[in-house]
């Protein structure tokens, strides 16, 4: 695995974005590095419950595609300083502290593993 | 050391002298033969570079610890005076780690062997952990190699590590290799490359830098990938802040790519490329105000022996501007241009601006990208600026610049001077051309579309106004149509320049040229051909770098424009290649005006090239572990192993047995007893073939192109009774052909290749093996062969053939073995599933059906003995487990299909010596 500090990990979270909405969970993702290509979403962890395939709806370069659809083949782009919303089917949010964890892989980088808090 | 480097906020200073490090880097552990160096360093000179990028690889110069080697192709020493001599200053890269695709990054393989060592002081997961074995070893390099750079001249600056960080980015990594670089005595800056763009380790090291390939996935054209120059558009933005007082600098920018196994060949990357991905790319990077780039890679190279890492084939041209072969590509030309107009303008001090200059007058501002005015102009009077035009779209764009036609081609980027002061005094207050160079008497500008330009004097003077030229000129062929509309023009005058003159220039054919003069300034102007082989003849009075900024201490003395190369001799003069066909060139004079142009066809420049006759090819049955006895086979266990597998008392991988690289046969002879074993188990990496008594029961791949992906499972296979011998002894051979260690970029390079299980019947038999690496057939005599009984039909066959180097006189001519997998003959009837290239006992070549890409395998100079007359031998070695190739006259009547074809044929010939002065 490529050594991404977490720094610069952790600035791809929109800090506060975590919020309840009709269909989940959603959080925002902020492309602050550079142009990437996403060719997996492997899953996504909300403390202790994992997200994986069609759980997972994101909204990348204005459509809404399935993490399922996601692949080496029908990537996902997400240019420098866009914005990704990211959302959890039918997950529920409660009041308080929360962890989230993201494993992707990009093109550029392969395996990135992004763990980060945030408050409701 | 006893240049004075400095920078500041616009640019580096050689003893106080600005310099634009217009960079290529080089891998000299890719070209194996001095020659080769020279060769290539004369190019990169030749086409403008001023500065080359050196990696001094750890892995090529320590077989063993304590042990180095720096004679002959490792001759450090003497590739740098090389540098010297030429004038080229060198960017020195010591690594430790160099990834560069080299096996393990660069890292030797000893080193790696032993799993007690951090290598890079970080985990696998990328976490820090400090080292002090590691420490050592790094230390005892350095102390090595940086002598050799500490006594070089020429060496700007020195980079630690190389694209590193960690998860908590902890500063010792750096720190410590800082420190030991001021301990060793090194005195030039140091720097450290970014891969991220985002400023990592900017407080810490000197000259933060950078390095950037937008393009690495060629399944899609980059012409049509959105967001692809996203990073190169915020470089400034993002990185000024963290550099108010050094320049912007980028370490490694994108010049090729490297091909992995089962990517595409590299002429089809050269082809995706193009020269306007290496135009829009550098153009973007000088607009974004960096004066010192280098191009990764400049030069292509050859992945010899063993020297590539885990998912590289064998040639290494990168798609390079100059290429494996020495050839030049157009993308070499691309950067010849800017290399030449960076050498004669001065772009080392400039800041952005928002708003374009005053009284510039665009019809579409769009297609400006980026405007740069110059702060350090010797003519205080003046606005200079540079504006930056870019087109991304697929189609031309013209845009009118104060009423003039600014042509931009599909995917073009171009630098337009903007009331630009030049050598010969006057101005050059606006032009819809991108210059290709000056000296105080002339100006060159490529027409290969219409383009005008304006000049300013302080009073009026002479023009021609026909494309006769100067006076005593001889300009053949004229080109009549030219519109050369000179005359004065103070409507608006200027305090610096009251009169004005135009020149409305047509495009001309490719190969046209033609001369205007205003006063002391002659213009040249050139067609597409000829301003892509233009080609700068310097003095060579000064050892050191030549380069300082105007006014130019040793400007050039003549421009050839025509032949497809230029070359130096190691006294300093100037020779050239032409293409082997009548070649239009333009020789010029600078010094007495005088020109020239006529038609190369000289001597034996159109004379027909005899191709190169292989000898008839013998065919022998080459594994030697099924034929005789007497293969310098040892027991796994007798083999002397540091203690690098704590965990792993039985392992036999490569690594573990000390060998580390190449090909290696394990053997397990024992007595049959009913009941016999039923089934085999095996893993290795990165593809193996199991034989049982001289059949093939199964092979397989532990390999795949995903950097860290899991491999696949062990193989079990089942043995049918009748494959063991039970009267007498059985022969289990496992053939196991590595690919290198990975490269430590996204993956573990501790992962060795070799033999990883082995059992019979689910009992592990590893301990029990013997083992032995190489192809030992090459080297064995037929003395050695006394009691060899020949196969049929083999797994494993040794072909054989020779030819002789000709006298090629004044031709220059690299050569390749050429496969022809589309012809019946090699494709169908031989089947080859892999095969190893040796040429005079060196791999040159490794050809692997089911991930190949590579049809062509360059014959570096070095290896292939080039005196005329000289003898060179062919060793192919086939591998086809599952389809044993028949051994003798029938394999070798389809062995026809392979031929020693040349790249190119070039003739290397002066200028006419009558223009000689």
């Amino acid at each position: 695995m490529i050594a991404i500090p977490k720094f610069l990990l952790q600035q791809l979270y929109v800090k506060g974005s975590l919020r309840l909405e009709p269909e989940g969970v959603a959080f925002d993702i902020k492309n602050s590095l550079g142009p990437g290509v996403l060719t997996r979403l492997s899953s996504i962890t909300l403390d202790d419950t994992l997200f994986t395939g069609a759980q997972i709806k994101l909204h990348v370069d204005g459509q809404w595609i399935s993490a399922k659809d996601v692949t080496e083949q029908t990537p996902a782009r997400l240019g420098l300083n866009q914005t990704a919303v990211c959302v959890l089917l039918g997950a529920s949010l409660s009041p308080g502290k929360h962890t989230l964890t993201v494993d992707l892989h990009s093109r550029e980088v392969g395996q990135v593993v992004l763990t980060v808090h945030d408050q409701v | 050391m006893s240049q004075k480097i400095t920078y500041d906020r616009y640019s580096f200073q050689v003893n106080g002298q600005r310099l634009f490090i217009r960079s290529g880097a080089m891998h000299y552990f890719r070209l194996p033969s001095q020659a080769l160096w020279w060769d290539r360093l004369c190019k990169l000179k030749a086409a403008g570079y001023n500065t080359v990028d050196l990696y001094f690889c750890w892995a090529y110069h320590s077989p063993a610890p304590g042990e180095y080697d720096f004679g002959g192709i490792r001759d450090v020493a003497r590739l740098l005076e090389m540098t010297q001599e030429l004038g080229l200053s060198v960017i020195a890269r010591p690594g430790p780690y160099i990834n560069a695709e080299y096996t393990g990054g660069g890292l030797p393989g000893w080193l790696l062997a032993d799993k007690t060592i951090v290598p890079r002081h970080r985990l696998p997961n990328g976490d820090f952990q400090w080292c002090e074995r590691y420490h050592q070893a790094v230390e005892a390099w350095w102390q090595q190699i940086i002598p050799f750079i500490r006594g070089a001249q020429n060496v700007l600056m020195l980079q630690v590590e190389n694209e590193y960080s960690t998860t908590e980015m902890e500063p010792e990594p750096i720190a410590s290799l800082m420190t030991l670089s001021r301990e060793l005595g090194v005195t030039v800056p140091l720097m450290h490359n970014d891969m991220f763009v985002m400023g990592l380790y900017a407080d810490l090291i000197e000259v933060y830098s950078f390095d950037h390939y937008p393009t690495f996935a060629f399944d899609e054209d980059w012409r049509r990938v959105p967001n692809m120059l996203d990073t190169a558009d915020c470089v400034e933005a993002r990185l000024r802040p963290l550099c108010p007082n050094r320049p912007l600098m980028v370490t490694e920018l994108q010049a090729g790519w490297f091909a992995p196994w089962q990517g595409l060949p590299y002429e089809r990357i050269q082809q995706m490329l193009g020269r306007q991905h290496i135009g829009l790319l550098t153009r973007t990077m000088i607009a974004q105000g960096l004066t010192a780039f280098s191009h990764y890679k400049a030069v292509g190279g050859t992945n010899w022996e063993h020297i590539g890492s885990t998912e590289t084939y064998t040639s290494y041209d990168f798609a390079a501007p100059i290429a494996e072969s020495g050839l030049n590509t157009e993308r070499l030309y691309e950067a010849k241009r800017l290399n030449f107009l960076l050498s004669s303008f001065d772009l080392t001090t400039t800041e952005p601006t928002d708003t374009p200059p005053a009284g510039l007058v665009l019809s579409h501002p769009e297609w400006l990208y980026r405007c740069r005015k110059v702060m350090d102009s010797p003519d205080p009077a003046t606005s200079a600026h540079w504006l930056f035009f870019r087109n991304l779209g697929a189609q031309s764009a013209t845009t009118q610049l104060n009423g003039q036609p600014l042509t931009l081609l599909p995917y073009e980027a171009r630098m337009i001077p903007w009331q630009v002061p030049l050598a010969c005094g006057y101005h050059l207050l606006s032009c819809t051309a991108e210059p290709l160079y000056q000296t105080d008497r002339w100006l060159v500008l490529c027409a290969d579309r219409p383009f005008s330009l304006t000049i300013g004097t302080q009073e009026t003077v002479q023009t021609t106004a026909t494309a006769k030229g100067v006076a005593e000129l001889t300009l053949v062929p004229i080109e009549p149509t030219i519109e050369a509309t000179l005359k004065p023009n103070s409507t608006e005058p200027m305090p610096h320049a009251p009169f004005q003159y135009q020149l409305r220039a047509p495009k001309l054919a490719e190969s046209e040229s033609a001369v205007v003069t205003l006063g002391q300034l002659n213009i040249l102007l050139l067609g597409s051909a000829l301003s892509d082989t233009l080609w700068l003849e310097t003095a060579f009075k000064n050892p050191l770098p030549n380069d300082s900024l105007s006014p130019h201490p040793e400007p050039a003395q003549r421009i050839v424009c025509g032949p497809a190369m230029q070359t130096l001799d190691p006294k300093g003069t100037f020779q050239y290649a032409w293409e082997l066909q009548a070649t239009p060139f333009v020789c010029l004079d600078l010094e007495t005006n005088r020109m020239e142009t006529d038609l190369m066809t000289a001597g034996t420049a159109l004379a027909p090239v005899a191709p190169i006759v292989l000898s008839p090819w013998t065919v022998t049955d080459a594994a030697p572990e099924m034929v005789w006895d007497g293969v310098p086979f040892q027991p796994v266990g007798q083999k002397q192993k540091p203690p690098q597998h704590p965990n792993d008392p039985a392992a036999v991988d490569f690594d573990a047995l000390g060998q580390y690289e190449g090909v290696g046969w394990y053997r397990l002879r024992f007595d049959c007893e009913h009941p016999c074993p039923q089934h085999l188990t095996v893993d290795a990496r990165h593809l193996w073939s199991v034989y049982l008594n001289g059949q093939c029961l199964a092979s397989g791949t532990h390999w795949q192109n995903q950097p860290d992906m899991p491999g696949p499972p062990p193989v079990t296979v089942p043995v049918p009774s009748s494959a063991w011998q039970t009267d007498s002894v059985n022969d289990l051979c496992i053939l196991v052909d590595g690919l290198g260690h990975p490269k430590g970029f996204h993956d573990d390079m501790q992962k060795s290749p070799g033999l990883l299980v082995c059992q019979v019947d689910g009992r592990d038999v590893r301990a029990e093996l013997l083992f032995s690496g190489g192809f030992h057939a090459l080297r064995l005599t037929d003395g050695d062969r006394a009691d060899y009984h020949p196969l049929e039909h083999s797994p494993v066959v040794r072909c054989q053939s020779t030819f002789s180097y000709p006298d090629l006189g004044s031709l220059v001519m690299p050569l390749g073995i050429q496969l022809k997998p589309s012809t019946h003959e090699l494709a169908q009837p031989l089947n080859v599933h892999r095969m190893n290239l040796y040429l005079n006992g060196v791999l040159v070549g490794r050809y692997w059906a089911d991930c190949q890409a590579q049809t062509c395998f360059y014959l570096p100079e070095g290896i292939l003995d080039t005196r005329p007359g000289a003898l060179n031998q062919l060793d192919l070695i086939l591998i086809n487990p599952n389809n044993y190739l028949p051994v003798g006259a029938e394999t070798a009547k389809r062995l026809q299909a392979i031929s020693i074809q040349p790249y190119g044929v070039f003739t290397k010939q002066r200028v006419p010596a009558k223009l000689n002065v």
